[in-house]
C-alpha cells in the first residue's frame, strides 16, 4: 500500500508538524495498527462476500452513501497519485516524454490486470512483492552510509499538539488500503477471520517498517529543515547513490522498475475492490464488473490531467483527501462493531469476543 | 493486443533517447569571480585503440561562456555546441574562492533544482578555478578525470575534505550550520587540498589554515587515516593510521551553544626516536601527549570558528532540533553565529607494531 504515496513521503508530514514530525508518524502508525485490527474484527459477525455485502448487515440503506464515499475518496486518491508519478516520472528521469503517455500506460494495465480474477492479481503481487522489497532494501542499506543525523529523528523536547494532529492526518493517504483486508479477507482459502486479522495487522507493521526506514534516511541524512522542502525527498536521496566498482554508476536505476510495477499493483488493488463491491452491490455478471474496471480507470486518468503540478496534487492529497478519509475511516470502523452488537443484542459481550478473536470465522 | 500496442508506443524510449554520439558529456565545471563559466568534455575521439597516441593535454577540451547564472551559462553554452549537452555525469564543480557565500548558494541551488543533475557531484574552490578544471595528468586518463577521482578516493587522504553539492545544500539550509568546500590550490604541474573554506552567513569566504582544519576534521569525523606528530619528554614521535569517531552532544542557552564532545583515536606508532624502546608504559604517556595535542587541535578551531560567527560542525543545528521552543525565537542567522562552549574530552589508544611488539 504505501507503493501509492512513497514518492512525496515524509515532506508532507514535515511541512504540516515540523519538529514534531516524529510524534506525528508514531501516532499515525499506532492508529493504523489499530483501525485494522479494528476493521478486521466486526466482518465475521455479518454475512456477506464482499465489504459491500456485509454493509448491509451493519448500515441498511446507509451502505449506498457510505459506499459512495468511500468511491469519491479512492477515485480522486488514485488519480493524484497517478499523477504525482507521471510527474515524478517527467521531471527526473523523463522530461521529453509528455505525461499523458506514462499515464495512458499505467491505465491500460492497471485496468488489463483489475480485470483479472483475484487469484491472477494475486499471483502478479506474490511474483513481484520480493523484488520490489529487495530492491528497496538493497537501496535502502546503501543510503544507511549517508545517514548521520541521528538527532534529527528524535522528537522535539516542547510539545505541540496543533502541529503534531496536522502531521498525523497529513500521513494518511499511506494508510488507505482500500478496503481490501475487508473485501478480500473472506476469501483466503483455509484461513479464519482470526488469522486473516493477524496478517493484516502484520502487514500494516512491516509497512510502518518501511515508512520508518524511509523517513529514517531521509530526516537521518538531510536534517528535517531542508528535507521540508524536497518534493520528492526519497528519490533525491537515492538519486545521490553511486558506486565505483560496478558497471553502472547509479544503482538507483533499480527501483524505477520495481515503483513501475509497485503502483501499477497499488491502483489495480483499489479497482478491483471497487469493482468487485460494486458488482456485489448491484448483482451483476462480470462483464459489468470489467466495464466498471475500465470506466473508474478512464475516470482516474481523466482526473489525473487536472493535477497539473505537483504542488496541486499533494495539496488535494494532504488537505482534502487525508482529512475526510481519516474521519470517515474512524467513524465507520469503530462504529461498524458497535451497531452490529446492538442489533444482535447482547452487545459487549459479542463485541468483546469479537474483538478478541474467539468463536470467529 | 490493443494493450500492448498503447504500450508499445508509449515505451519512454521513443521519446526520451539521445544517443551517446548527440551528447556532449559535461564532467567538470568552473565558474570565477568574472562570471565566466567553464565546461570541461571529454574529447570524443579518444577511444581505447587511440588512447596511448592521444597527449594527455587533448583528452580533454574545455568550452568558456560568460554568464551571471547556471541556466544562462547553460544557454550560451549550447549556442556553441553541435551536441546536446548532457550534464547526467557533472562530476565536480569548482567556484572561485572569491565568490561570496550568497553566489555560491545561488549556483549550487540553481543546479539542485534544475533537476538533470544528480547532486553527487563534488564542490570545491579554488583560486584559479578555470584553470583547475583543466588541469590534466598522466595519473588519470580519459574518461576518469583526476579531480573527481582524487575526491571519490576516500581511503586515499588523511583527512576527508571532499563535500558533494547535496551535502553543501543541506548544511547551507539548516538554521544553525555553516557550509564549507575544500580549497584547491595549485601546485606546478599538479595541485593540494589540505584546507576548507569556510562560508559564515556574513563576510566573505575565509580559509581555515591547515592546522585548523585539521581540528575541524576531527570534530566533524572526517578522519580516516591521519599523521599525528607529538612530543615525548622532548622527543618527537610520529602516529600514524590515526583513526577518529567523534560521540558529540550540545544543547542550546540564549547566548551559546554548549557542545559535550567525546573523540575515540586509535593509531599506531610509526616513527620512534633511534634506540627507543617501546613498553606500554611509554604507549600510555604518548597516548596522554596525543590526547592533548588533539584537545588542543580542537580547542584552537572552535575559537577560531567562533572567531568567525561560524558552526561547521552543526552543533547548534542539532540543539536546535531538540529545543524547539528555544530555537523558534531565534533567527536562522543568530543560530549560526552562536559561540560554541566545547568541553572536549580525548581518548587515545596507540600502539606500536610489528617487530616492536
Amino acid at each position: 500500500m504505501v507503493a501509492g504515496g512513497v514518492y512525496i513521503w515524509p515532506e508532507t508530514v514535515l511541512r504540516d508538524a515540523g519538529w514534531d514530525a516524529p510524534w506525528s508518524v508514531l501516532i499515525s502508525i499506532g492508529c493504523a495498527l489499530g483501525l485494522v485490527y479494528l476493521s478486521a474484527s466486526w466482518p465475521p459477525l455479518a454475512p456477506g462476500e464482499t465489504e459491500f455485502g456485509r454493509m448491509r448487515t451493519v448500515w441498511g440503506p446507509w451502505r449506498w452513501p457510505l459506499f459512495g464515499a468511500m468511491l469519491a475518496l479512492y477515485v480522486p486518491l488514485d488519480s493524484v497519485l497517478m499523477a504525482l508519478f507521471s510527474h515524478m516520472l517527467h521531471q527526473i528521469f523523463y522530461p521529453l516524454t509528455p505525461r499523458w503517455i506514462f499515464m495512458a500506460s499505467i491505465v491500460a494495465m492497471v485496468g488489463w490486470l483489475a480485470s483479472a480474477p483475484l487469484s491472477h492479481i494475486a499471483r502478479n503481487i506474490q511474483w513481484w512483492f520480493p523484488l520490489i522489497i529487495g530492491s528497496f532494501f538493497l537501496l535502502a542499506v546503501m543510503a544507511l552510509t549517508h545517514f548521520h543525523e541521528g538527532v534529527a529523528l528524535m522528537p522535539a523536547a516542547h510539545l505541540r499538539l496543533w502541529p503534531i494532529a496536522r502531521g498525523t492526518v497529513a500521513t494518511w493517504y499511506l494508510w488507505m488500503q482500500g478496503e481490501v483486508i475487508v473485501t478480500v479477507g473472506g476469501h483466503v482459502r483455509g484461513a479464519s477471520w482470526r488469522q486473516v486479522r493477524r496478517w493484516a495487522v502484520g502487514a500494516i507493521a512491516f509497512q510502518a517498517v518501511v515508512v520508518l526506514i524511509i523517513y529514517a534516511l531521509v530526516v537521518g541524512t538531510l536534517g528535517p529543515t531542508i528535507s521540508s522542502t524536497l518534493e520528492w525527498p526519497v528519490i533525491y536521496i537515492f538519486s545521490n547513490l553511486t558506486v565505483q566498482t560496478l558497471f553502472i554508476s547509479r544503482p538507483s536505476f533499480f527501483i524505477i522498475v520495481a515503483w513501475v510495477v509497485a503502483l501499477v499493483l497499488y491502483l489495480t488493488i483499489h479497482l478491483f475492490v471497487l469493482s468487485v463491491n460494486l458488482q456485489d452491490g448491484f448483482q451483476a455478471s462480470e462483464g459489468y464488473r470489467w466495464g466498471v474496471v475500465w470506466g473508474l480507470s478512464l475516470v482516474e486518468w481523466i482526473l489525473a490531467q487536472w493535477w497539473t503540478t505537483p504542488l496541486l496534487a499533494t495539496d488535494v492529497v494532504i488537505h482534502l483527501i487525508d482529512p475526510v478519509a481519516l474521519a470517515l475511516t474512524v467513524s465507520t470502523t469503530i462504529l461498524a462493531p458497535l451497531i452490529l452488537g446492538v442489533r444482535r443484542g447482547n452487545c459487549l459481550p459479542r463485541v468483546a469476543r469479537a474483538l478478541g478473536g474467539r468463536n470467529s470465522r | 493486443m490493443a494493450i500492448l500496442v498503447v504500450l508499445l508506443f508509449s515505451l519512454t524510449g521513443c521519446w526520451d533517447q539521445r544517443p551517446i554520439e548527440d551528447r556532449a558529456v559535461a564532467i567538470a565545471v568552473a565558474v570565477s569571480r568574472a562570471d565566466q563559466w567553464a565546461f570541461v568534455f571529454p574529447n570524443v575521439a579518444v577511444t581505447v585503440s587511440n588512447l596511448g597516441q592521444i597527449p594527455p593535454g587533448q583528452e580533454f577540451y574545455a568550452l568558456v561562456v560568460r554568464a551571471q547564472t547556471w541556466p544562462e551559462a547553460l544557454r550560451r553554452l549550447q549556442t556553441r555546441m553541435s551536441r546536446q549537452v548532457s550534464l547526467g555525469e557533472l562530476q565536480i564543480l569548482v567556484v572561485d574562492k572569491g565568490l561570496s557565500h550568497a553566489a555560491v548558494t545561488r549556483i549550487i541551488d540553481d543546479m539542485n533544482t534544475d533537476g538533470s543533475v544528480p547532486a553527487t557531484f563534488w564542490v570545491a574552490a579554488a583560486a584559479q578555478p578555470l584553470a583547475i578544471v583543466q588541469l590534466t595528468s598522466p595519473q588519470s586518463i580519459v574518461p576518469y578525470y583526476i579531480l573527481s577521482q582524487y575526491f571519490d578516493c576516500t581511503a586515499c587522504h588523511a583527512l576527508t575534505l571532499g563535500e558533494h553539492a547535496w551535502q553543501w545544500w543541506a548544511d547551507d539550509g539548516t538554521p544553525g550550520d555553516t557550509p564549507y568546500l575544500p580549497l584547491i590550490e595549485a601546485r606546478a604541474d599538479s595541485f593540494t587540498v589540505r584546507q576548507w573554506m569556510v562560508y559564515a552567513t556574513d563576510g566573505p569566504p575565509i580559509a581555515a589554515p591547515p592546522p585548523i582544519t585539521e581540528g575541524m576534521a576531527y570534530l566533524l569525523g572526517r578522519v580516516h587515516a591521519a599523521v599525528l606528530s607529538v612530543d615525548v619528554r622532548g622527543m618527537p614521535f610520529e602516529l600514524d593510521r590515526v583513526q577518529a569517531s567523534l560521540r558529540e552532544s550540545s544543547h542550546l542557552t540564549a547566548r551559546a551553544v554548549i557542545a559535550r564532545i567525546r573523540i575515540q583515536v586509535k593509531g599506531n606508532i610509526g616513527d620512534t626516536p633511534p634506540h627507543e624502546v617501546l613498553s606500554r608504559a611509554l604507549e600510555k604517556v604518548i597516548d596522554r601527549a596525543a590526547a592533548a595535542r588533539l584537545t588542543q587541535l580542537c580547542a584552537e578551531a572552535i575559537d577560531w570558528t567562533n572567531r568567525h560567527h561560524a558552526d561547521p560542525y552543526g552543533f547548534a543545528k542539532r540543539a536546535a532540533w531538540q529545543d524547539n521552543e528555544l530555537a523558534e525565537d531565534m533567527s536562522s542567522a543568530t543560530l549560526s553565529e552562536l559561540p560554541v562552549r566545547a568541553h572536549i574530552d580525548v581518548e587515545v589508544h596507540v600502539q606500536g607494531e610489528g617487530v616492536m611488539r
